[in-house]
């Protein structure tokens, strides 16, 4: 399954300073979006994960969008991705 | 009897905002297309109605203040961050409105940005690549550019800044490694970003005067507001809030309004997604670190989480901070208040320390707490100044006696004698700094000519009518 994570203002600092990836997940498991940010955690996320995550979540002042929706009009942590699925997490923290 | 069931209590002030299952939501407003925002955690619109009210809210933003002129030359502080390109856009499409029932914007704007570089220790080709993201920015939207490096606020007038229309190179002048020096020199964090933000704020100001742009637009939004309004008390700029995070700030002779102030953070995002604005990703001096590095990333994580399940606070605390002015120049025009009484770094009124003043009861505690009463016999026999200071005072400028101590002589003194120069948050900012002749605010000068008109005053005060 083909997924591209675009990260802005400011959360591409913590992922070596790219803004986009294209990742594909192995198929055949449904994959949520807790279960997104687990994998994100331990295979892109580059250095201090609690300015990124908190718990399961991610931490207050990150917005997530989910195919340009936010993320809790389609479910939040409990949204199951499809193939090419578009997620964008913007840091609010940063820049001015 | 009154008796208050504690866990009561916790359970009814704590409600939090109900989080509704928002799943296929409709936009609440056109109650049509499906809804693709959600803010305030429990209003759903769709985007075009989500833009419509951005845009709206920015436009009465400026028009509730009439802040602006017809024709007004304007400048744009463009930091690269996601606010600040949001603001641009929006203006831009302001200029560029054909809505015959929606007043055009006219103003002439031009876009400013301040190279941090230097301070940050980021490598040139990073500086460099920076500077032509923001240049290829400029000339796509069609405006003119000037990008300075923070060194130059350093430099005592105009004259010793390198600036230039729509182009830059990095190249590191004499104030560079003085800049260096500077920050290198402060001890915390906490006075460092305070440190910076009145560099900036030097430099906007030198800049715009030079280029006769009367106002410059900020691009903070009201998360980042809150978060400095928190911080600003706790570093007891407290009488200045009114002017640190209000619309307009005329402290300086330049006028700098905010006009993304109505926007939370939530909403910057979406604008910016929306708008498509590309953002330039700069770190900054807090980058990276943990909620305790500084005062200001503390504020902002508190502002941030609690904002997080209270959609009101930030209102809240804008609401507050509106009804807090300060007794001393409220409602008077920067011209009114003496320079005299100007603090030489943040150009805000100097509190005044008579002897029922809140500084002047700090400075008794904190005398006693470290010295015992006994530090409060010295401190009352000396009201205003130490005895050097006194001695230096009454001698003028052209004495030539080798043995006393002269004025030319006087050293800058300890943090009280900064009282006539420094309001209290730039005096706690500076005892920071281990180097404070590399501010460029003639410290010395002012302290020995303010000290000795204050001195004069007062022997000539039972005279006056």
């Amino acid at each position: 399954m083909e997924v591209s994570l675009n990260f802005s203002g400011g959360a591409e600092l913590l992922f070596g300073k790219i803004k986009q990836h294209i990742i594909n997940l192995p198929a055949g498991e449904t994959w949520s979006m807790k279960k997104l940010l687990s994998w994100i955690k331990d295979n892109l996320l580059k250095e201090r994960p609690e300015l990124f995550l908190q718990g399961d979540t991610v931490r207050p002042g990150i917005l997530v969008l989910v195919n340009n929706a936010d993320w809790e009009l389609v479910g939040q942590l409990d949204y199951h991705l499809q193939n090419k699925d578009e997620i964008v997490f913007i840091s609010t923290l940063h820049g001015g | 009897m009154c008796s208050i069931n504690e866990e009561n209590l916790l359970a009814d002030t704590m409600v939090a905002t109900p989080t509704l299952p928002f799943k296929d939501a409709v936009c609440r407003k056109c109650r049509i297309v499906k809804a693709q925002v959600l803010l305030r955690k429990t209003d759903p619109y769709c985007r075009d109605c989500f833009m419509k009210y951005a845009v709206h809210k920015f436009r009465s933003t400026l028009g509730k203040a009439r802040a602006l002129q017809h024709n007004e030359h304007v400048l744009l502080a463009y930091s690269g961050g996601l606010s600040s390109g949001s603001m641009i856009h929006l203006i831009k499409q302001g200029l560029e409105a054909s809505d015959s029932n929606k007043m055009k914007l006219v103003i002439k704007p031009s876009l400013l940005h301040i190279d941090e570089g230097g301070i940050l220790n980021l490598p040139k080709e990073e500086r460099k690549a920076s500077a032509d993201f923001i240049l290829e920015y400029a000339k796509r939207n069609c405006l003119d550019v000037y990008i300075c490096s923070l060194e130059y606020s350093l430099a005592a007038d105009i004259s010793g800044v390198k600036l230039q229309k729509n182009s830059y190179e990095v190249e590191p002048s004499v104030y560079a490694n003085q800049l260096e020096q500077l920050f290198g020199s402060v001890k915390s964090l906490t006075a460092k970003e305070d440190l910076l933000l009145r560099l900036k704020q030097r430099l906007i100001t030198l800049l715009a005067t030079h280029l006769n742009y009367p106002k410059v637009f900020l691009g903070p939004n009201a998360t980042r507001l809150a978060g400095q309004l928190l911080s600003a008390v706790g570093q007891g700029r407290g009488a200045q809030i009114a002017q640190e995070i209000g619309f307009a700030d005329s402290r300086t002779g330049v006028v700098f309004l905010r006009p993304m102030r109505e926007f939370v953070d939530k909403e910057v995002a979406y604008l910016a997604n929306f708008l498509e604005v590309d953002s330039l990703c700069l770190p900054t001096l807090s980058s990276k670190l943990g909620p305790t590095a500084s005062i200001g990333r503390l504020t902002e994580e508190f502002v941030v989480t609690l904002q997080a399940n209270f959609p009101a606070t930030i209102s809240t605390l804008f609401r507050t901070s509106d009804k807090l002015k300060s007794n001393v120049g409220v409602d008077r025009s920067s011209s009114e208040i003496k320079d005299d009484s100007r603090c030489l770094l943040c150009l805000s009124a100097i509190e005044e320390s008579t002897l029922c003043s809140a500084s002047t009861a700090r400075s008794i505690s904190q005398t006693i707490s470290r010295s015992g009463p006994s530090g409060l016999n010295d401190l009352e026999s000396e009201p205003y100044s130490t005895n050097a200071q006194q001695q230096s005072a009454a001698c003028n400028a052209n004495c030539s006696n080798p043995e006393k101590q002269c004025c030319k002589t006087m050293d800058a003194g300890t943090m009280k004698d900064w009282s006539v120069v420094l309001c209290y948050g730039c005096r706690v900012t500076m005892e920071d700094v281990k180097t404070p002749e590399l501010v460029p605010i003639n410290l010395r000068e002012e302290l020995r000519l303010r000290s000795r008109r204050q001195m004069m005053r007062q022997s000539v005060e039972q005279f006056l009518l």
